[in-house]
């Protein structure tokens, strides 16, 4: 029996060498000082397995068309059993993922384990931080709730401002000009196959590079990275005092990982998978809602950014972000790892960290976030209803349609993203109005194309209104007092109107 | 280590145990027919029915001439440009269940004693030209001339753009109910007398003959 048994072992190992592949990996030396610092890369590749299983597992259960999409993760959540653990494993570990993925990255950078010779390393972890990204943003959108339109919404608003080619990259990106069934099918493409052999093509080469390379020591301070001697000072030193991978340092992460797992397990069972939050609604442009963790810095940001720099930050910031990112190595790969040699550095990860922790705070906390019912519960003020006209009735009607509310308190009921427009009417004029709801500007879309121009004179000529009582409306002085006339072309300059519609 | 990984492993059986079975769903308690409206409707018909900017519902007239079928139907598929269609199969958050409890809430506690006005709530318009006499005796002292000169006491409703957003059917609904709601004697039934079904058909394709055609759908 047992001679058998190792005969087919034998065979399999002659024609495979398959041991002999895996037994130096576990047998490496790593040094012997690499502890606890050393676990979270380990835990960023097993949660990334544990999303493989069950992304796989999900998959099988889950209706990648628009139409059934949402149905069938209400069907996972209430019919499959334990199918709702299953999401919600799948989402928080997505989240595990991604924290570790970053913890592991600063504790790199930290330790200055970038330089020499792991550059490459380095760079196809960056790499590999971005499909992480990509694996989570998809992966908000395969829920394809109104928090997937946030995601696709702004990822559209961003590509169609690239100078040129913007029209075609949104339709590339959505598989038309709107988000629709295409859209869908695409980020599943990308979800499930795309990026997932992406993923592990890259896991593959990381780890290769890792083997290669070595595990990096902990940093002392004077012990500096000469690219001359380097190897060979690494070589022997692991191999005077280092110990096997198996089972010193695997012990470790191990326990590191089970212990991460647990947690995961835990917040699943106990919080529960992610969403869906409320089909989608395909013609509600501005549904607004919040996305994941992740991205809620982004979020904030894009609630912060002040309109006049927001086209040129948006396209401009990406590729300065991965390209720095990428290029940290290469600005130095010799010299000191230690961090407290290496002030400049930790100064500007702490910088960077603090941004992004208060953004992604702001992001939680957002009280510029909008009111997602407003337009429908929150009434215009019986205080402007009672003398309004029944065009501006009408316009009152509009800013409720449109979900204006959602954003703009009046009188203090409202959404708090906006200023409030109970007395906007003494605020700004005619002109001025007309131009704000046409072009947008600061966070407010544009709706020039949104409204219709009857539309646009009735919610202009209802924010007119909107005063306090006894103010008279904002004017410039001297210039043409105008307001709604019938057939007022809705421009804000006189110059650029168009012939009045008859 | 191991008295430690040997309490952790203990810890999780017993939280395994615990794990229930089916996901603790957010209870489906059935909301009440008041707060249905709350959330969906109040925006734009008014917080108690009444005093919003969409027409009140908060009319025991109103409920009693239209009849249930009606109110369910304009509920479910909406009405006009700003009425939001409700029903699910027109993407909108309300089931026909909720939708009928909806309904008969409000009928129930909103239309209780109305009089129907013996006209039926929808209808078709009748002739401009008369219509034009019609409004220029009974609306013109409040919603001035069609023509613009002599202004009326509370706004236009002849006006280009008001006329390019309202529907037929909440012109129709404005001259047999006015919006009692507001008081200032808009209660459809100026100087005191109710118009006649054929004066209402003609007032309101008066109303309709002064839109413009163009206008009316350029998003
Ligand atoms: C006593 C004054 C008065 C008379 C007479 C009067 N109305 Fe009105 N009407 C009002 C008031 C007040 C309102 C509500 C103000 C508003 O809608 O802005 C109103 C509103 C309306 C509306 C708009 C409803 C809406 O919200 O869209 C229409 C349409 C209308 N009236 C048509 C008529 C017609 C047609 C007549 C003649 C048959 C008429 N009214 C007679 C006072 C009057
Ligand atoms: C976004 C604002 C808005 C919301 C929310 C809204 N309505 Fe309306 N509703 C309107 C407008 C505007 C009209 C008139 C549209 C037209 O015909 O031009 C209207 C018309 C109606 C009518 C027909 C009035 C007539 O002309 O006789 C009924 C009935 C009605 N709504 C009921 C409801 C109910 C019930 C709800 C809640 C489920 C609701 N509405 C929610 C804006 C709204």
């Amino acid at each position: 029996m047992l001679r058998g048994l190792r005969a087919i072992l034998g065979w399999t190992e002659d024609r495979s060498g398959a041991i002999g592949f895996v037994a130096p990996i576990l047998t490496h030396r790593v040094p012997r000082n690499a502890k606890w610092w050393y676990v979270f890369g380990s835990a960023t590749l097993m949660f990334f397995s544990i999303q493989l299983v069950s992304g796989v597992l999900l998959a099988t259960l889950y209706a990648p068309s628009a139409a059934d999409a949402y149905q069938s993760l209400v069907y996972i959540d209430t019919q499959v059993p334990m199918g709702w653990m299953l999401r919600a494993i799948h989402g928080w570990s997505s989240n595990a993922m991604v924290i570790m993925v970053v913890v592991h990255m600063l504790q790199v950078f930290l330790h200055g384990a970038f330089k020499f010779p792991r550059e490459l390393t380095w760079m196809v972890g960056v790499l590999l931080l971005f499909c992480t990204l990509a694996l989570a943003f998809t992966g908000q959108i395969m829920r394809w709730d109104q928090d997937a339109y946030w995601g696709l919404g702004i990822g559209a608003s961003i590509v169609d401002r690239v100078p040129v080619i913007g029209n075609q990259l949104r339709n590339i990106m959505l598989g038309g000009p709107y988000i629709g069934g295409a859209t869908l099918s695409r980020f599943f493409a990308l979800h499930v196959f795309v990026l997932p052999g992406l993923t592990i093509a890259l896991v593959g080469l990381h780890i290769a590079l890792i083997l290669k390379n070595g595990v990096s020591e902990m940093p002392k301070p004077g012990e500096v990275v000469d690219p001359a001697t380097y190897r060979r000072d690494y070589e022997s030193r692991t191999h005077r005092t280092g110990v096997p991978f198996w089972p010193d340092a695997a012990q470790r992460d191990m326990i590191f990982c089970g212990l991460a797992l647990i947690m995961v397990v835990g917040l699943a069972a106990f919080y529960g998978p992610f969403g869906p939050n409320g089909n989608p609604d395909p013609t509600v442009i501005d549904a607004n809602p919040r996305p994941d963790s992740a991205f809620l810095w982004i979020f904030a940001a894009l609630a912060l950014l002040p309109a006049q720099v927001e086209t040129f930050l948006l396209l401009a910031a990406p590729p300065v972000i991965v390209l720095g990112l990428l290029a940290v190595p290469l600005i130095s790969n010799r010299g000191e790892r230690a961090p407290t040699r290496r002030p400049v550095s930790v100064l500007v990860m702490l910088v960077i960290c603090t941004a992004l922790a208060a953004l992604t705070w702001l992001g939680v906390t957002s009280p510029w976030s909008p009111v997602m019912d407003a337009w429908t519960s929150v009434p215009t003020p019986v205080r402007l209803v009672e003398r309004l006209t029944p065009l501006q009735m009408q316009g009152a009607l509009v800013m409720q349609n449109q979900q204006c509310r959602n954003c703009h308190a009046l009188d203090g009921t409202g959404g708090q993203r906006g200023p409030d427009l109970g007395d906007v009417g003494s605020r700004l004029s005619w002109d001025q109005l007309v131009r704000q709801v046409q072009q947008g500007g600061g966070n407010m879309p544009a709706y020039g194309k949104t409204l219709s121009a009857a539309e646009t004179v009735a919610v202009v000529a209802f924010l007119q209104a909107c005063r306090t009582d006894g103010q008279p409306p904002s004017s410039i002085p001297g210039a043409l007092q105008r307001s709604a006339s019938p057939d007022l072309p809705p421009v804000a300059s006189p110059v650029a109107a168009p012939a009045a519609a008859p | 280590m191991k008295r430690l990984l040997a309490t952790l492993a203990t810890l999780f059986a017993a939280a395994c145990d615990r794990v229930p079975l089916e996901q603790p769903m957010p209870s489906q308690a059935v909301v009440s027919w008041d707060g249905l409206y709350l959330t969906h409707c109040a925006g734009c018909h008014g917080a108690d029915g009444s005093l919003g900017a969409a027409r009140p519902m908060r009319d025991p007239a109103y409920l009693a001439t239209l009849s249930r079928d009606e109110l369910i139907r304009v509920i479910g598929r909406g009405q006009g440009r700003l009425m939001p269609a409700f029903d699910q199969s027109a993407g909108g958050p309300l089931t026909a269940e909720e939708i009928a409890r909806l309904a008969d809430g409000m009928r129930q506690a909103w239309g209780a004693g109305g009089v129907p006005v013996g006209m039926p709530w929808s209808g078709s318009a009748g002739a401009a030209e008369a219509g034009a006499s019609v409004y220029a005796a009974h609306c013109q002292a409040c919603h001035g001339a069609a023509d613009g000169r002599a202004p009326g006491t509370h706004g236009s409703v002849t006006d280009a753009n008001y006329l390019r957003l309202a529907s037929d059917q909440a012109l129709r609904s404005a001259v047999l109910f006015g919006r009692a709601d507001l008081g200032a004697g808009c209660d459809g039934r100026p100087n005191g007398r109710r118009l006649q079904s054929q004066e209402v058909a003609d007032v309101v394709a008066f109303l309709i003959s002064r839109r413009p055609a163009t206008g009316r759908s350029d998003r």
